[in-house]
């Protein structure tokens, strides 16, 4: 298998998804963000917003904390170092590919 | 693609989102004003000194320590109180719609606060190096060292600016730093450069800060992240 195709292989499947990815970018410049802020800024629609968090708290990248503001629930996420780490790594691995993708053009 | 998926641009708007409404400008104002007026305060008002030593004679040198630390520690503390009102500002009003972010704590990259140390250095060494060749006052050595205090300031702006695209810092950055060079003008007294540096700099950043706020706030959503 050419060394780019094992490449794009080895990409952390659960980030790579669009959705998740963009949720985990935003996640990974803050200490936390909100719900509400991360359907802003991801253009999800909130059941598919909290399917993805859901997704991404089982595999232990991100924390959920669920609490109140006043008389309203108030949900905001967090990375965990795991979920740092993976993220960086995955930065990483992508760079590398597209430098590569660019050196071939 | 759309913004919403290119992971680059989610990461700029989210540290843009910060400083988006001006109350971040309007935080940092305020403590160079405060310092301002506490230098400005201290020495213009020298009762000041005649409390502390009444406290040190009547309490203690505790009692004059303690009063001493809570004046200096006004700025930090004006600093922890606006950070409430900012908290509240922007959970009622101004991010109500747009949602809450906890920014990390080291906002400013190590490489641009390096950058400004080292801007720092150079126009620290420049200026003793030019000494002897110009024609200096008695305080020349603290004009220099708030002019290389301005100098670093206003680069650590205009990097952070670039970087983050938020135009109004690379400006106030540029503006900031070729107004404390006016601190050259004062070279006799303690005084009056540590007043211009703070007052040039608060002033900037109070008037950007609610420039910015006037313009997000009767939308009462941020929108325009580059602020």
């Amino acid at each position: 298998m050419p060394d780019e195709i094992q490449a794009i292989n080895d990409f952390d499947r659960l980030i790579h998804e669009p959705s998740r990815l963009a949720i985990m970018a935003v996640l990974s410049t803050v200490e936390s963000a909100d719900f509400k802020y991360l359907l802003h800024a991801t253009g999800l629609t909130k059941g598919n917003l909290s399917a993805h968090l859901r997704k991404l708290e089982a595999a232990g990248y991100l924390t959920i904390n669920k609490g109140f503001k006043g008389n309203y629930p108030h949900t905001t996420c967090a990375l965990t170092r795991d979920g740092a780490k993976a993220f960086k790594a995955y930065r990483g691995q992508y760079l590398r590919l597209a430098k590569k993708f660019e050196r071939g053009v | 693609m759309t913004d919403q998926n290119d992971p680059n641009e989610i990461i700029l708007k989210t540290k843009q989102y910060e400083f988006a409404d001006g109350l971040r400008d309007i935080q940092l104002g305020l403590t160079f004003v405060l310092i301002g007026a506490i230098w400005f305060w201290l020495m213009f008002n020298p009762s000041w000194i005649g409390f502390y030593i009444k406290l040190g004679e009547n309490y203690g040198a505790w009692a004059s320590w303690i009063a001493n630390l809570l004046l200096f520690s006004l700025p930090a503390l004006v600093v922890l109180g606006f950070q409430r009102l900012m908290d509240v500002a922007r959970r009622r009003w101004l991010w109500r719609y747009s949602g809450m972010i906890k920014s990390s704590r080291i906002m400013v990259p190590t490489s641009i606060t390096l950058l400004s140390g080292i801007v720092f250095v150079v126009v620290l060494i420049t200026g003793l190096v030019l000494q002897p060749v110009l024609k200096t006052g008695d305080f020349y050595i603290w004009s220099l060292i708030t002019l290389a205090a301005g100098w670093s300031f206003g680069v650590t702006l205009i990097t952070f600016g670039v970087r983050l695209k938020i135009a109004r810092y690379v400006f106030l950055g540029v503006l900031g730093a070729l107004a404390s060079t006016a601190v050259l003008l004062f070279q006799t007294s303690l005084v009056e450069p540590a007043l211009l540096f703070s007052l040039v700099w608060g002033a900037f950043l109070l008037i950007s800060g609610f420039i910015v706020l006037k313009r997000v706030w009767p939308e009462i959503k941020v929108e325009n992240y580059a602020g």
